[in-house]
């Protein structure tokens, strides 16, 4: 019987941990099931049905998609830099890569930048011609505290824990205009009737069915429409949102909106961003003043629209990655579809690395063991990634930023995505660009963009410019549809040579790799 | 010695088991493929379902066999042999397994398992409980990641429900025909105790 009570303590405790993992005690559980790897390799017997289904790419394919990929990054590099309005003289702009996000914090982003010696708290940060937010933290300015309690001491020494990582010296928090307590001066210079209106945006509007700017404090009632540009004529004095003067914050717009739960809609008057706040900023730039920017050193002139995409390192040279083998295909949940590698936490990998082969997206890395690991492929249920639409038939253009897409799996040869796409994409102007028009100039509403879509920034582990696939991308939702499902081809396939994502190299190796032609 | 042995080759066996598992899904998909061009989305994973936990099977035909005393024991073993085959956590595995074992060793306590009927019903609830525990702490795992923004993967969205009792069934149906090879595998003789 006593065998029975400890089955039930443990059975409980193993459910508690499952549904509120705890970091230690997972450690300790991997370091238990070590054992297990004696007989994994008999998982190999399944490997030959790995990528049964996904068509092998050839050197030749393989080497274009690289090129392809080099030519995206341009095209990001260049879509930072705005186009119709004016960066201040003596402002030097500082481009940065958006990061992962930490934690809840939504409203925030962390922005990778090559030097942010120059960079102070309350510099604005603009993405093209929009407006985004500022940045309010600098960590690695921040005194690094680490005070372990004696438990943590303990589990630490037992090297089931290990203390956090210092803060890298290149990443900045901007907290973006969605945040509720941000706020900026901003003016509608032409509204219906060619007044302008000054007007304060920030946070967001009380909707749940789009994303919308909240506007406060509107110099007159009767401004219903029209652009809308940040203008903080005291911004030297308190703050430095002047630097991003005119740079625009959205479009204003009256709608009326039903609430849940309300007997009457009621009439909102917001500001509808260009961006897509959540997983559509790749690319940005940190406007900094000039006095900081002497301070910091002799600036270089800034590269510019047109310059900005030279600076452009190939995807595979701008992170390290590990060859690693695939020993066990399939998994034993129907729904899920992963593979067992040969790499794990004592490697080096993370959580999210991302595992391709050429510069296609296979999969990334689900669970991590201290020697082995379990890769999630494309084809797995509930994978998310964030994409950029490329056309293909302009790899140099600006891509188009889609978000988040969701697998639902499989459909006989191609992989199915859900895709919900965001009320403020940009989708109906850049389809307009690559839609055949007929003699009217009108574009067929039932026509569909070739596209190959790419991972965009932002993603753990997972850097910019991994090939996900390739689809048609329709110009015009049906009527109440509020999701599209996109057939991906050109997928990676997990039956080829892996590389698993170890970590991303400073900007400077990247380029002396490039050089060499490595 | 001998029952560390006995145990060791438990492992064995569910490892081995767990591939076969994978190896028949792959194999099912790979033959039928053809087919799944011309059908829905649903049909790759209900091809996979329809593939026998043959894990499940083993740990509830070993329940059967072996003394009560060690149903934690062999749960543990099974656990152990099956965790490297999925890409579930560790610990919801473990619950699940040991859920499992204590449901078959409740059903001997009206009857052998050896009997068809309770083969069929013990073998088939152990696979759809095991698969339905799974599925839920996939699916409040991956709402908890939506609501922090942590990193999840694996969501079984409403269409993969059914998916269980397909593989349940499967499981029942194999285990009217199987149970003998389970409960005759080698080593298992090690684990038995002695009644005088």
């Amino acid at each position: 019987m006593r065998g029975r009570s400890l089955g039930v303590i443990v059975g409980f405790g193993a459910a508690i941990l499952a549904l509120r993992p705890i970091g230690p005690v997972q450690t300790l559980l991997g370091l238990a099931l070590l054992p297990a790897r004696v007989v994994a390799p008999i998982g190999g017997l399944s490997v030959p049905f790995a990528g049964a289904f996904d068509e092998a790419s050839d050197e030749k394919s393989a080497a274009h998609e690289v090129e392809l990929s080099l030519s995206l990054e341009r095209a990001i590099l260049r879509s930072a830099w705005p186009q119709d309005r004016r960066i201040p003289a003596g402002s030097v702009p500082i481009p940065g890569e958006v990061d992962a996000r930490q934690g809840i914090k939504h409203d925030h982003i962390m922005v990778r930048v090559e030097d942010a010696s120059r960079i102070r708290v309350g510099h604005p940060v603009v993405a093209g011609d929009v407006y985004v937010g500022r940045v309010v933290r600098i960590p690695f300015r921040q005194p690094f505290t680490d005070r372990p309690g004696m438990a943590e001491r303990l589990v630490r020494r037992l090297g089931l824990s290990s203390p956090p990582p210092r803060p890298p010296k290149n990443v900045v928090e901007v907290a973006l205009i969605t945040g509720a307590p941000e706020r900026v001066g901003a003016l509608v210079p032409m509204d219906q009737d060619n007044l302008p209106c000054r007007l304060v945006v920030g946070g967001l509007a009380p909707r749940k069915d789009r994303l919308m700017l909240a506007m406060h404090n509107p110099e007159s009632r009767a401004t219903r429409s029209g652009e809308v540009v940040v203008q903080e004529p005291f911004g030297r004095i308190d703050g430095f949102d002047s630097l991003a003067e005119g740079f625009l914050i959205g479009e204003l717009v009256q709608e009326t909106y039903q609430p849940e739960g309300q007997p009457r809609p009621r009439t909102i008057r917001g500001v509808l961003p260009p961006v897509d706040f959540q997983s559509g900023l790749n690319q940005v730039l940190v406007l900094t003043d000039a006095a900081e920017g002497r301070r910091g050193g002799a600036s270089a002139t800034p590269p510019g629209r047109a310059g900005a995409g030279a600076k452009a390192v190939p995807v595979l040279q701008g992170s390290r990655w590990l060859p690693v083998r695939l020993f066990g295909f399939g998994d034993t949940s129907p729904w899920r579809s992963t593979g067992r590698l040969n790499l794990g936490k004592r490697s080096g990998l993370r959580r999210g690395a991302a595992v391709i082969t050429g510069v296609r997206l296979v999969g990334r890395i689900a669970r991590l063991e201290p020697s082995g690991s379990t890769v999630s492929f494309l084809g797995d249920r509930g994978f998310e990634v964030d994409v950029l639409a490329q056309a293909v038939a302009d790899p140099d253009g600006e891509p188009l930023v889609l978000g988040r897409i969701r697998s639902v799996g499989r459909v006989g040869d191609v992989l199915r995505f859900r895709w919900k796409p965001q009320g403020s994409s940009l989708r109906a102007e850049w389809c307009a660009r690559y839609t055949k028009k007929d003699a009217g100039g009108t574009a067929d509403p039932a026509a569909s963009v070739d596209v190959r879509l790419w991972t965009g920034s932002g993603l753990v582990g997972t850097p910019r410019g991994l090939l996900v696939g390739r689809t048609e991308l329709p110009v015009e939702l049906q009527e109440g549809a509020t999701e599209l499902d996109l057939d991906l081809t050109e997928t990676g396939s997990a039956g080829e040579d892996l590389f698993v994502h170890l970590r991303t190299v400073a900007r400077a190796t990247a380029e002396a790799a490039k050089g060499a032609g490595q | 010695m001998k029952r560390a042995i006995g145990y060791s080759l438990l492992v064995f066996w569910a490892a081995l088991a767990a591939t076969l598992h994978l190896t028949l899904a792959g194999l099912s998909s790979s033959l039928l493929s053809p087919v799944l061009t011309l059908i829905d989305a649903e049909s790759g994973p209900m091809l996979r379902a329809l593939v026998p936990d043959l894990v499940t099977l083993l740990l509830v035909a070993s329940i059967g066999r072996l003394s009560r005393q060690d149903t934690f024991l062999i749960a543990a073993a099974i656990f152990v042999g099956r965790s490297a085959f999925t890409g579930s956590p560790p610990a919801a595995v473990l619950a699940g397994t040991i859920a499992t074992a204590f449901l078959a060793d409740a059903l001997r306590t009206i009857a052998e398992l050896d009997r068809p009927f309770l083969r069929v019903v013990s073998a088939g609830l152990g696979s759809l409980v095991y698969a339905y525990w799974l599925a839920f702490v996939d699916y409040a795992l991956a709402r908890e990641a939506y609501a922090t923004g942590q990193l999840q993967f694996g969501d079984p969205s409403s269409g993969a429900l059914g998916l269980p009792i397909l593989t349940a069934a499967a499981t029942a149906v194999c285990a009217l025909f199987l149970w003998p090879l389970f409960t005759r595998l080698p080593g298992q003789r090690r684990l038995e105790r002695r009644a005088f």
